[in-house]
């Protein structure tokens, strides 16, 4: 079941000059999606449109099977958002934040201690957010999107800007609430992250999605256009052999293929075999998920 | 809605609003008090309620000068707080909706300028009381503080400022920063002051004017400008009225279609 479901979605903030154009996306139930695009893309514009900040100039949006933009307020309660950085009052502490929150959401603020704990910042709750580090910050604006119980999280490159520990704090929280049945959306440019925990992805280009499926159906879409490394005894008595094939480099012994199908792979192993060449070693170079979003956007 | 609101004063802690009334309140009940201990006699006659002349003077000064300027600052102020935490992207994806944030505003920023009144009324009291401990000639204690003529007063100087209020506002919402609202409040301000004490006929049409009409203190010929006080309230009060229901109208009509970025 699609918890969110865009279709044909476009948004312009000057007539012709289109930021988002004929976008189609779909986020299951208890996944992790993570929505990638460079810088520009429209990844932002996009979580905007979905949350009825933008007015889209044609398709729709559905969250819950439900339109956006009538049903705010009953999809808002199902919803937890952080849109880039966190919306903090500086010179409030965290709790009166939670208990803001709180009261625009109907949650129960007997909930703000253990979110707090959650987030790992109950030990700061009284201090003023100006005081705060970039990612305690960040640890605020999850403990704000969580405090309605919601199904659904929207996050907007929540780890920006985070250090390494930061992130991986950050991280962790994702995981668990996944376990724990949420669904998330989750936008980055940091790849190697979203890698580490999404379930699908979704990769965005010049405002429309250029690939959406799992993790390993995204591996599979590269694997098709597989870089091969290939380690023979002699490289005297094959170049003719790879004459027909896209050689992308030469190491020694080491030869690294660029095969444009996924069946020429046997077919070239075969010929290999077939003239008596010693092989050493044939294996897919598994690139990581950084490289294949490289790949993509710059077709 | 009551939990809107007191989400919207929870956000007010230790914010400029705050130090904005307690300044405007402190500087009222300063000068009345000063001025009437500087001038002590004419407060010192016999069987003369003493607390109407004492509280005059901060009245005039708070209605014809302080309070239009005092209303842009606190609207631009109030606002601000949400401008700083770059706020409505978060506000407006909650339940609450557009139209509840709005309206919980607009309800807090009434509830502002007249918990203002409220304290000028208490604070003028207690100065009062002060005063009497030190001079009891004044006799302040042996005459009704007239409580409800004051706050009469306040209240009608309070609806007399929610035109500009109004026009505050949708310039806050309208521009999302705080220095284009409180440049244009204050040069409107002069405007009206202009436009109120030169005896213009089209001050009865001008917010920023209102305040210096509202009651008449004899220090301006208004001989000119159509103003009729008699009734529950004045022309002017009517007037202000429909602008601020008009400018707060249109700010919510145009806030619940507008793009966030």
């Amino acid at each position: 079941m699609s918890i969110i479901s865009i279709s044909n979605l476009s948004f312009a903030y000057q007539k012709g000059v289109p930021i988002i154009n004929g976008l189609n996306l779909n986020v299951d139930k208890g996944s992790i999606y993570g929505f990638l695009g460079k810088n520009g893309a429209g990844k932002s514009t996009t979580i905007r449109t979905m949350l009825g900040l933008l007015n889209p100039s044609n398709g729709s949006v559905r969250l819950f099977d439900k339109e956006v933009q009538k049903n705010r307020p009953s999809i808002f309660q199902k919803i937890g958002t952080l849109i880039e950085s966190p919306s903090l009052y500086a010179q409030l502490n965290a709790i009166d934040h939670l208990r803001i929150g709180a009261k625009y959401t109907g949650a129960s603020s007997k909930k703000i201690e253990t979110i707090l704990k959650q987030v790992n910042l109950f030990q700061h709750r009284k201090k003023a957010t100006r005081k705060y580090s970039t990612g305690m910050k960040q640890r605020l604006g999850l403990a704000l999107a969580l405090l309605n119980d919601p199904e659904l999280l929207i996050l907007d490159e929540p780890t920006n800007g985070l250090d390494p520990t930061g992130i991986i704090e950050i991280r962790n929280i994702l995981l668990d609430l996944s376990a724990a049945g949420k669904t998330i959306l989750l936008s980055s440019h940091q790849l190697a992250e979203v890698e580490r925990i999404a379930t699908h992805v979704g990769i965005l280009n010049d405002g429309k999605i250029i690939f959406e499926g799992t993790i390993s159906e995204l591996e599979n879409y590269k694997r098709a256009n597989n870089l091969v490394k290939i380690q023979v005894a002699n490289p005297e008595d094959v170049s003719d052999v790879f004459l027909p094939y896209d050689i992308q480099q030469q190491e020694g012994k080491n030869f690294y293929v660029q095969l444009s199908d996924a069946d020429d792979l046997p077919k070239l192993i075969r010929q290999l075999v077939e003239r008596g060449v010693d092989l050493y070693e044939v294996s897919p170079m598994k690139s990581d998920l950084e490289k294949l979003f490289i790949d993509i956007t710059n077709d | 809605m009551i939990a809107t609101l007191s989400a919207e004063w929870i956000k007010l802690k230790r914010t400029p609003v705050l130090f904005l009334i307690a300044a405007i309140v402190f500087f009222c009940v300063f000068i009345m008090t000063i001025g009437n201990y500087i001038d002590i006699h004419p407060l010192t006659q016999l069987n003369l309620n003493p607390w109407g002349r004492f509280r005059n003077i901060g009245h005039v000064l708070y209605t014809n000068f302080f309070i239009c300027p005092f209303a842009v600052l606190l609207t631009s102020a109030f606002f601000f707080v949400e401008q700083r935490a770059n706020a409505w992207k978060y506000l407006y994806t909650l339940p609450a909706g557009r139209g509840k944030i709005f309206i919980s505003k607009t309800l807090t920023l009434i509830a502002l300028l007249f918990s203002t009144a409220l304290l000028l009324v208490i604070f003028s009291t207690l100065s009062g009381y002060s005063l009497d401990y030190k001079y009891p000639e004044m006799e302040f204690s042996y005459h009704s503080p007239e409580l409800w003529n004051y706050t009469s007063k306040l209240f009608h100087s309070s609806i007399a400022i929610l035109g500009v209020i109004g026009i505050q506002t949708f310039l806050c919402f309208r521009f999302r920063n705080v220095f284009v609202p409180l440049g244009i409040g204050i040069g409107l301000f002069i405007l009206g002051l202009v436009m109120g004490t030169t005896n213009q006929a089209q001050a009865l049409y001008f917010p920023y004017s209102y305040p210096l009409l509202v009651f008449d203190f004899e220090m301006f010929n208004q001989s000119e400008i159509n103003i009729q006080r008699d009734g529950l309230l004045s022309n002017v009060e009517w007037w202000s009225l429909g602008y601020f229901f008009l400018c707060s109208g249109l700010t919510l009509w145009m806030e619940t279609r507008k793009n966030i970025k």
